[in-house]
């Protein structure tokens, strides 16, 4: 490092004399460039004026003129005497002799002899230069012959001094002065310009030691650091951290594009996932504006997602429960657990329930950062739960029902409170009703149970339908005679045989009988058909009862399902009789169709094929 | 034992009013018959019983719509209401506790047992 300052120093000082060294050499030549220049000009102006004045002299020789003018030319000439202008004039005749001698006193004798007598105009010259015989002056003589007449009278001779010219004059001193200033002046101006364009590059250095590099450190005299030998040191420096610094940039941006792109992809995916639920999703920012909403949710709002971005969600959503819950719990709830209500919507049917969920969105602190809203169409399970509860409810009416009545009647049996034998006896037969009612629901719930869990079991026979139809009508015109509805029996001469379980059958009829007979009013009548088509035996039993209404229309095989309509809730029933005659004729591989009317009737057609159908090993 | 007392039994269920009519009768009260909640609230206004056995799950007027409009006539004249359902649900209770004088009685239940309410209801001592 020592050896560097040492070196940097001796530089320093080398500087200092080569700097005004070579202003003076560049100062020297201009003023020597000056003197050249002053010294050709004087030239040109004695060539001119010698060149003027011997044509002058020889156009109006002197010997014609009179006394008067010939003193005027010499007086013109006497005044181009001086020690810079004209320095002698010399007229020869033709003979060569000088006729008429201009010149300073001690001037002829200085001529060199060569000159004085040698005739110009013999050897051709016009003009010459020479040095005065003990004098350093240079003298250029001009000369050229005179004509009078066509004649040569004489030659005329000019000798000029060469003016001197001084290295040091006051004029070059001021102008060299002028030149120096000038020239420091504009050095100055644009050094300092310079340096003031580039100062903003001295903080190159400094700004970028902040990205660790040690190179900027090798700066270390502040001065220094405004030399541009300097800045451009900085600025290479500072272009190669640049550089590096680029290519780091361009590394990273290569992976930050790599993970972009993997964070694009995530979120279509999260997007494509939101859009497949079935379900409405609309995420908020704190202040409860939309930053995204599903598919569903946008169903729901009937807008699309630019309509409702950046809006707040009560008014994308126009729900006062949602509202209300959002700015309620916004206030009071903890932020903690999620929390849900149930709502409808105006625009929808007034059954449709939904189920909005909020919760908060966290940053990896923890803190809110916005709300995920969910909303969760229930009304199916609502429907369902309703259904269900109803079920429940009818079948433990069923079953407490019987059951209280034969607790009741068998009560007073025991505490003997009975006396008249007819009522003992009635009291037994309903006890006996009531526990064939009991056991029928039973066998029913446990037929239904087993079809549910594919547990119903089939006796594969023969079996007669003449024996089937007579077993069926029997129990169906036992329970008419009491209501008084009469029952019309329409069979073939030959009754059709068929394959499957006789007793499964016999319930599958038996419930749809009994039903005609429960549902049709006193005085109507039931009509049981049976006759084969088409390798199928068709069973047709049609009342002219109730009727189905449309709203019953679509359940009636839904085990869980009964009318609301009075007329059927006062009789008793379970509900499922139909599910499970269905259940039984699909597995014989029949069909099941149902027509009816409201207040006209009802007609059941039941179609099994005779051999076709194979009921398994079962 | 005469009672000159008269219960009014409410149900779509021809041999439950049987052995409740019977078993009334045989107790010494004059006997009411309604098939459904409707019929049932005529005869709470015309012959005004001094109890009442109801059913539930009835046709037209169910048991919880007769004891809810039955219960505004108890402050004129107090009777009892004995509510006999196989329901077992917790909000079928919380009704029947806000009305005067209403007792639930689930089924299977005992006719004897229903008399001795009625009896300690009216005082009337055996």
């Amino acid at each position: 490092m020592n050896r560097i300052f040492r070196q940097k120093a001796g530089l320093t000082r080398l500087r200092f004399i080569i700097v005004p060294l070579a202003m003076v050499v560049g100062i020297a030549t201009i003023a020597l460039a000056l003197a050249n220049h002053d010294k050709k000009q004087n030239m040109r102006q004695i060539y001119t004026k010698g060149n003027y004045l011997v044509s002058l002299i020889a156009t109006h020789p002197i010997s014609s003129l009179g006394n008067e003018r010939r003193d005027i030319v010499l007086k013109t000439l006497a005044k181009f005497t001086y020690p810079q202008g004209v320095a002698y004039c010399i007229i020869h005749d033709a003979a060569g002799l000088p006729m008429i001698v201009l010149t300073p006193k001690d001037m002829a004798a200085k001529i060199p002899p060569a000159v004085k007598t040698k005739s110009l105009y013999a050897i051709g010259l016009t003009q010459q230069k020479y040095q005065m015989n003990g004098s350093p002056k240079t003298f250029y003589e001009f000369a050229t012959p005179m004509f009078e007449n066509g004649q040569k009278t004489g030659t005329v001779r000019i000798g000029f001094n060469l003016p001197q010219v001084s290295f040091f004059s006051i004029e070059r001193m001021s102008l060299l002065a002028m030149i120096c200033f000038l020239i420091i002046a504009a050095v100055t101006f644009v050094y300092y310009g310079i340096t003031q364009v580039l100062h903003p590059l001295t903080h190159i250095p400094s700004e970028l030691t902040t990205l660790n590099d040690d190179s900027a450190a090798s700066i270390e005299n502040p001065q220094d650091s405004y030399s541009i030998h300097a800045l451009v040191q900085r600025l290479g420096q500072a272009l190669t951290r640049l550089e590096k610094k680029l290519k780091d940039t361009e590394s990273e941006n290569v992976e930050l594009s790599t993970r972009l792109g993997v964070a694009t992809f995530e979120k279509n995916q999260i997007v494509n996932i939101l859009d497949a639920t079935n379900y409405g999703v609309v995420i908020t920012d704190i202040q409860d504006n939309i930053t995204h909403a599903n598919t569903f949710a946008l169903s729901l709002m009937n807008k699309q997602l630019a309509e409702v971005l950046d809006h707040p969600v009560a008014e994308a959503l126009p729900n006062k429960d949602i509202a209300q819950f959002a700015a309620r719990k916004g206030s009071t709830q903890p932020v903690s657990s999620p929390h849900h209500i149930e709502t409808t919507f105006d625009d929808l049917a007034p059954d449709e329930t939904f189920r909005v969920t909020f919760s908060y969105l966290r940053d990896d602190d923890g803190t809110p950062i916005g709300k995920i809203i969910s909303l969760k169409d229930i009304t199916h399970e609502i429907q369902g739960e309703k259904t269900m509860k109803e079920f429940v409810t009818q079948l433990a009416h069923e079953l407490r029902t019987p059951l209280t009545t034969i607790t009741a009647y068998n009560e007073m049996l025991m505490d003997d409170e009975i006396q008249d034998p007819e009522v003992k006896k009635e009291f037994y037969n309903t006890i006996r009703d009531e526990t064939s009612r009991l056991t029928q629901l039973i066998h029913n719930l446990l037929n239904m149970s087993k079809i549910e869990l594919g547990g119903l079991t089939f006796n594969k026979e023969l079996v007669r339908t003449d024996w089937l139809y007579q077993d069926c009508i029997n129990a169906a015109e036992a329970a008419a005679l009491k209501k008084q509805i009469k029952v019309e029996k329409l069979v073939p001469d030959n009754f059709p045989t068929l394959v499957g379980d006789k007793e499964q059958l016999k319930v599958a009829l038996n419930n749809v009988l009994s039903n005609a007979v429960k549902y049709t009013p006193q005085n109507g009548s039931i009509t049981f058909s049976l006759f084969e088509s088409d390798q199928h035996v068709i069973f047709e039993i049609s009342d002219t009862g109730y009727g189905i209404s449309k709203e019953d229309r679509p359940r009636i095989f839904d085990k869980t399902y009964r009318s609301s309509d009075p007329r059927i809730v006062e009789q008793p029933g379970s509900g499922f009789g139909l599910a499970i005659t269905e259940a039984i004729i699909s597995a014989h591989g029949g069909m099941l169709e149902v027509e009816s009317e409201p207040g006209k009737g009802t007609q059941i057609t039941i179609r099994i094929p005779q051999e076709a159908y194979d009921l398994g090993s079962q | 034992m005469e009672v000159n007392k008269k219960v009014l039994i409410v149900d779509d269920e021809a041999p439950i009013r049987r052995v409740l009519e019977f078993k009334l009768k045989n107790s010494g009260y004059q006997v009411l018959i309604a098939h459904n909640g409707r019929q049932g609230l005529e005869l709470i206004k015309t012959e005004q019983p001094d109890a009442v056995v109801t059913d539930i799950m009835m046709p037209e007027l169910d048991g919880q719509q007769l004891c809810e409009q039955s219960n505004a006539l108890k402050q004129a004249r107090p009777f009892l209401t004995i509510v006999v359902t196989c329901r077992i649900a917790q909000d079928e209770q919380q009704w029947i506790n806000q009305l005067q004088d209403t007792l639930f009685m689930e089924k299977p239940f005992s006719p004897a047992r229903l008399v001795e309410c009625i009896d300690q209801y009216l005082g009337i001592k055996r």
